[in-house]
């Protein structure tokens, strides 16, 4: 099911999902051409400052649907930032942001539906069982339907907990509720705060297949990492961020060079891992 | 299929209601206020009866503003409940129906809390708290008090000096408001008629703050 965002043809598509597209939500989607739609994120001269700490400087890129976007960096490195910008939860404090050709945060209110966020926090009510939280944010973004919950929940195996508190789980589980939170409407834009962090094997690769189901729908997922060895085998693209600058963009185009020597090295070990 | 305004305020004052029932930590913290306010001051003045009257009305307007102020610094506290705005945030709702919600939500608890108190300090300060004059009276005043209790929870949310400051910042907001009702209040304890203006100036003033405060909450929900 497909939409383009009237009125404005300078727009990139977005598909909205319905409650009837619930169980195929994968079905029926344009996936955007790297080279012919326009980028689902544009970045420009980004920088965020929290007082006068900058955790995010002059950071600017251009991320299209269809792709898993790998942001690696050191702890503080501005990653999380990036994520909540994008989202939407913090206004920049210069340059520019736009999702689908919107600007964030002034034009907000029209990206929101097709945005999916889980950060490092769990967005969820912890007195609430794992089947009210996720109706409650079914209803939320107008995809109600027992259906849509139940599939989300059946997806990342947690069927069976639906009836228990939220604050009764294992922080993994909790964790996996939020992903099915985040996922529950079929964002066009999943922004992912180290997804994988307190899961087991299985849950791991269940996270992983669905963040490779949801790019092959045509969503881009922003993946905030500490996993290189993940991040060779699953992204499509890499970002590497250092004290708030964006140093290497996809290719290991190197926008400045003093950064730390252990990161060049992991960086360069991935990038010959995904050039073999 | 998008959600309406209206749908979107039940679905939060539902949400919120539920959590508040089901945490229990403000109600207790507010009810438990009230019981022992009342108490004291029934204990500490022992008046006679035409006096009690006159004193019952501060008596109350203090017991409902220290119990809600109480209230309002818990909620802004509470992490779990913080962490869930946070993905409310995220949710293509309205943002004006977010904060009607929260406020009915709070409206709701405060009368709740009203009634309450009423059924407490009627028989203790023996006044004529049964009184529909005196049901408007606290009705037009704890929306006030909510509305502008709402907006700072909101405001403060991330602030962890919110203790000290919801104080400072509330009773001076509140205070026009809080005196009309003392007043109007105190008219009602008496044989007299209540006159209207007092009516129209509470109108008033919930007029002016739910204007200022739709227009304020957007803005400040969004940082």
């Amino acid at each position: 099911m497909i939409r383009q965002i009237l009125g404005k043809g300078r727009r990139a598509p977005l598909s909205v999902a319905s409650e009837n597209d619930g169980l195929q939500e994968d079905v029926g989607r344009t996936q955007p051409s790297a080279t012919d739609a326009l980028p689902l994120i544009r970045l420009q001269q980004l920088t965020k400052r929290f007082g006068w700490i900058p955790a995010l400087q002059d950071v600017s890129c251009e991320l299209h649907g269809g792709q898993i976007v790998a942001i690696l960096g050191a702890n503080g490195s501005g990653k999380s930032t990036l994520l909540k910008l994008c989202a939407g939860l913090l206004r920049p404090s210069e340059g520019n942001i736009q999702v689908a050709g919107w600007q964030l945060p002034k034009e907000a209110a029209q990206v929101r539906a097709h945005i999916g966020y889980a950060g490092h926090e769990i967005f969820l009510d912890e007195s609430f069982t794992i089947q009210e939280n996720l109706s409650f944010f079914a209803h939320c973004y107008g995809s109600a339907g027992k259906l849509r919950v139940d599939h989300s929940l059946g997806r990342l195996g947690l069927a069976k907990f639906a009836e228990l508190a939220v604050r009764q789980l294992s922080r993994g589980r909790q964790q996996l509720v939020d992903i099915a939170r985040a996922t529950l409407h079929g964002p066009e834009l999943l922004l992912l705060d180290e997804p994988l962090n307190h899961l087991d094997v299985v849950a791991e690769d269940v996270v992983v297949q669905m963040m490779k189901d949801a790019r092959d729908s045509g969503s881009l997922i922003l993946w905030v990492t500490h996993e290189s060895s993940r991040v060779a085998a699953i992204a499509d693209r890499v970002l590497l961020l250092h004290a708030g600058r964006l140093v290497v963009d996809e290719a290991g185009q190197v926008a400045e060079t003093d950064w730390p020597a252990t990161l060049k090295a992991t960086l360069c070990q991935e990038m010959m891992n995904r050039s073999a | 299929m998008k959600i309406t305004f209206v749908q979107a305020v039940m679905l939060i004052l539902r949400r919120d209601l539920i959590f508040d029932i089901r945490n229990r930590q403000r109600l207790w913290i507010i009810f438990l206020f009230a019981i022992l306010n009342t108490f004291v001051f029934s204990f500490a003045l022992e008046l006679q009866h035409i006096l009690r009257r006159e004193v019952v009305v501060g008596v109350f307007w203090t017991t409902i503003l220290f119990a809600s102020l109480l209230g309002f610094e818990r909620q802004g506290s509470e992490g779990s409940r913080q962490r869930m705005s946070q993905a409310i945030k995220l949710a293509p709702l309205p943002r004006l129906a977010i904060f009607y919600g929260q406020l009915l939500a709070n409206w709701l608890i405060t009368l709740c809390l009203l009634l309450f108190t009423v059924l407490l300090q009627s028989g203790l300060f023996n006044a004529r708290l049964w009184h529909m004059d005196f049901w408007l009276a606290s009705l037009l005043g704890s929306l006030g008090l909510v509305t502008i209790g709402t907006t700072l929870t909101t405001m403060f949310s991330h602030i962890s000096v919110r203790v000290g400051v919801m104080s400072v910042l509330l009773i001076p907001l509140i205070l026009p408001i809080l005196l009309t009702c003392v007043r109007f209040t105190l008219a009602t304890q008496s044989e007299l008629p209540v006159r209207n203006e007092w009516v129209a100036l509470l109108v008033l003033q919930d007029i002016i703050l739910l204007i200022l405060t739709s227009w304020l909450y957007p803005h400040l929900i969004d940082e």
